[in-house]
């Protein structure tokens, strides 16, 4: 049985997916080939076209996520979508993590292309085709990470697959992740979910300044206990099959700058953007202003890369010029000193700018989004809704004290080891009895 | 650690269990919001209320707002925001139960609404058989919704409903802009087949009900008077006049449909939902006597 652990997890992560989109499962099974191809061949093809099979996958890796995410924008911005081709391609459905399992495809491509001479790595691409076949199919299907990530780059994953003993599952680690993110996604999320439903266009306008803004506070919180919850599930779930995936949030809302939240945020996005994209664009190495494009492009192809809708490249682009002026700011020492209290205000500047920029998230539409900010202006006057505010403060506490239990545990400043089962009990306490109306995750739209 | 946790959880479980037994009647609208409130409505339907109201009600946000005290004593509203008749009417045949009368709006009788909205639609037998017998695994019995429910209680007596200040007064501004967006959604006619794929689904569930002795009663709610005439509203009520109401359905229209207030064009004020509920009982009662009085002529 131990020898048909690897074929049995990559049937059961196909029939995950497939349970969802049975008739997209062609397209999954030819991103893996792709991958299977072009890997094996920059191994164990000719030295002299080991460039060409590299670019070859990597472009047919994208240019699959072009044509089933992107046609549709194109179409709308470029195309008739009455009739004929417009009409098709807006018509194409959009597979469940195309996103995530495309990037890992290009890692798993470019990683060999780069570690090629390597023998540490040579060795994870087995010279048996269909063995390394099965590799690349579970390493792309993995059902835990499969439909919203973490992205999982080849170097890291590769190396994990072999026989996994009972004893090696970290039965305590698993609990508390899968506890945790529970708890930030069923209790959190999906009860903040039901309260930030009233951010649509027209029916915010008859809100309140305070709601709105208590509204946008309460989309902040929502969208990070949505998704760092689903990622600390990913990894509580892979880890009870021996499986380490890498951290996908560490905190992001004290990041006291913005490359700082971008190191916390989404962090398995971030780094792969920054060794596929950024680095490989020139990264800071061609002076300040190829530096503060380089941030810019990124930033743009991160936020397209969420959605398929020109306000996504706006929020990229709204980050891209936070980084770079920052980037601008610092290399003139002109930032404010790290004294705490300079800190404590960074901070909540980025916290601040950051949840403004979730309206992009929230309305795609950008008349949508001006015409929220404007009605924060102008609403003083209107009633506030108390219950609203009252819920989407009781529902963010738990966010909040999670960032600051983080900051006390950094400066040591509690020590209460013994006594942490009761806030994982009462966590569990709460899945069962206080869960929200079940939503799906706002990363799996990505 | 993990047992620890594991027994600090049951320990809180069964208090909040025996919380839960001992003040249940104490207990009463826990929704906290529009989407719990509906699945809250289903399991009171479902485990507490069945048996109890022989003329149910039907319909989305609209007739949610209907006042029940007019409609009588035994009559239960099952209208939920956001969803529409359709999710009502399979809500009670789910149920197995079958009411003297049921009253279903027909504004949203066809619109299709997403799956799974409802927590009983996604909910398993068994995890149905568990809150039948436990409660406290009810979205009605959410602690921060009874915390909520106890404190406004407190505050404002429990028989006392709290109506929103937005429900009374008519923001002109606001429903200008929230009519023309919804002219601007309500521009084309919903496509014939997905009209007919709800027609017979509707019908189905109509035939059933009153093959066991259910009467059915349609009725419209009012909207304003710029929406009743896009298309998407025209294609609805045609759709309805011509399965239904020509199939003998008795089916109350709204006359005077200019004198009733909304809110956005589709909600309406408190007092016109007032009036409204008001109007709809006499034509209930016209309707008993002379049921072709208030057919709508065409």
């Amino acid at each position: 049985m131990r020898r048909w652990q690897v074929s049995i997890l990559t049937a059961a992560s196909l029939i995950f997916y497939a349970y969802n989109q049975a008739d997209l499962l062609w397209l999954l099974l030819l991103s893996v080939s792709i991958n299977i191809g072009s890997s094996y061949l920059v191994i164990y093809g000719q030295p002299a076209y080991r460039r060409f099979y590299a670019i070859w996958g990597v472009v047919a890796n994208l240019s699959i996520l072009l044509f089933f995410k992107y046609s549709p924008l194109l179409s709308h911005t470029f195309l008739s979508t009455n009739d004929g081709i417009g009409a098709w391609l807006v018509s194409l459905p959009l597979p469940i993590g195309i996103s995530f399992f495309t990037f890992q495809g290009i890692s798993l491509v470019v990683d060999t292309y780069r570690y090629r001479d390597l023998p540490a790595f040579r060795s994870l691409i087995a010279h048996s085709l269909l063995r390394h076949a099965q590799t690349v199919l579970f390493f792309k299907s993995f059902f835990p990470q499969l439909v919203s990530g973490p992205i999982v780059k080849a170097y890291a994953f590769l190396p994990q697959i072999h026989l996994k003993l009972w004893q090696d599952v970290r039965w305590d680690y698993c609990f508390r992740t899968l506890v945790t993110g529970y708890f930030l996604k069923m209790v959190v999320a999906d009860n903040l979910k039901d309260h930030t439903v009233l951010m649509v266009y027209p029916y915010f306008e008859a809100l309140s300044s305070l709601t709105l803004l208590t509204l946008l506070f309460g989309y902040s919180m929502q969208i990070f206990a949505d998704f760092a919850g689903y990622s600390l599930i990913a990894l509580g779930l892979a880890a009870l099959f021996g499986y380490q995936l890498p951290q996908n949030f560490n905190f992001p809302y004290v990041s006291s700058s913005f490359a700082d939240f971008w190191r916390r945020w989404h962090m398995s996005l971030s780094s792969f953007l920054r060794e596929y994209l950024y680095i490989p664009l020139g990264g800071s190495r061609h002076g300040a202003f190829r530096t503060y494009l380089n941030l810019m492009l990124t930033m743009v192809l991160g936020g397209l890369w969420h959605g398929a809708a020109w306000s996504y490249a706006v929020w990229g682009l709204a980050h891209g010029l936070a980084l770079a002026v920052e980037r601008w700011l610092s290399d003139r020492h002109l930032l404010i000193p790290a004294s705490s209290g300079g800190r404590v205000l960074k901070a909540v500047w980025v916290f601040v700018y950051i949840t403004l920029a979730w309206l992009l998230f929230k309305l795609p539409e950008f008349s949508h989004v001006i015409a929220y900010l404007q009605a924060i202006g102008t609403n003083s006057h209107k009633p506030h809704d108390a219950l609203v505010i009252s819920f989407i403060a009781l529902y963010s506490i738990p966010v909040l004290v999670y960032h600051a239990y983080y900051r006390l545990r950094e400066r040591q400043l509690v020590a209460v080891k013994q006594w942490e089962f009761i806030p994982y009990g009462l966590m569990l306490f709460m899945i069962i009895t206080n869960s929200g109306t079940s939503g799906t995750f706002i990363y799996f739209q990505f | 650690m993990v047992l620890k946790a594991l027994v600090t959880a049951l320990v809180a479980l069964a208090a909040y269990s025996g919380f839960i037994y001992l003040f249940q009647d104490d207990i009463s609208r826990t929704g906290q919001t529009a989407a719990q409130r509906n699945v809250v409505k289903a399991e009171e339907y479902q485990y507490e209320f069945a048996d109890q109201y022989d003329t149910l009600v039907v319909g989305s946000s609209m007739s949610e707002r209907l006042v029940m005290d007019s409609l009588g004593a035994g009559c239960y509203n099952l209208a939920m925001a956001g969803l529409s008749a359709q999710k009502g009417l399979q809500l009670i045949r789910e149920s197995n139960r079958w009411p003297r009368l049921i009253y279903v709006e027909t504004n949203t009788l066809l619109i299709p609404t997403q799956p799974g909205r409802l927590l009983t639609d996604t909910s398993t037998p068994v995890e149905r058989f568990l809150r039948q017998h436990l409660p406290v695994l009810r979205q009605k019995y959410q602690p921060v919704g009874v915390f909520k429910a106890l404190l406004r209680d407190w505050k404002y007596g429990k028989s006392q409903f709290v109506l929103l200040e937005s429900g009374w007064h008519v923001d002109s501004a606001f429903l200008e802009k929230a009519v023309a967006s919804n002219l601007r959604n309500q521009q084309n006619p919903l496509p014939d087949s997905v009209l007919q794929q709800h027609v017979q689904t509707i019908d189905q569930l109509l035939r059933a009900f009153r093959q066991h002795g259910t009467q059915i009663v349609l009725f419209e709610m009012p909207v304003d008077p710029r929406l009743q005439r896009t298309a998407y509203t025209r294609s609805l009520s045609a759709a309805v006049y011509q399965h239904f109401v020509r199939q003998g359905y008795p089916f109350i229209k709204p006359t005077a449909t200019d004198t009733y207030l909304t809110t956005d064009g589709i909600h309406m004020t408190h007092q016109s939902c007032l009036a409204y509920t008001h109007y709809l009982c006499d034509a209930l009662r016209v309707q008993r006597h002379d049921p072709e009085t208030t057919m709508p002529r065409r």
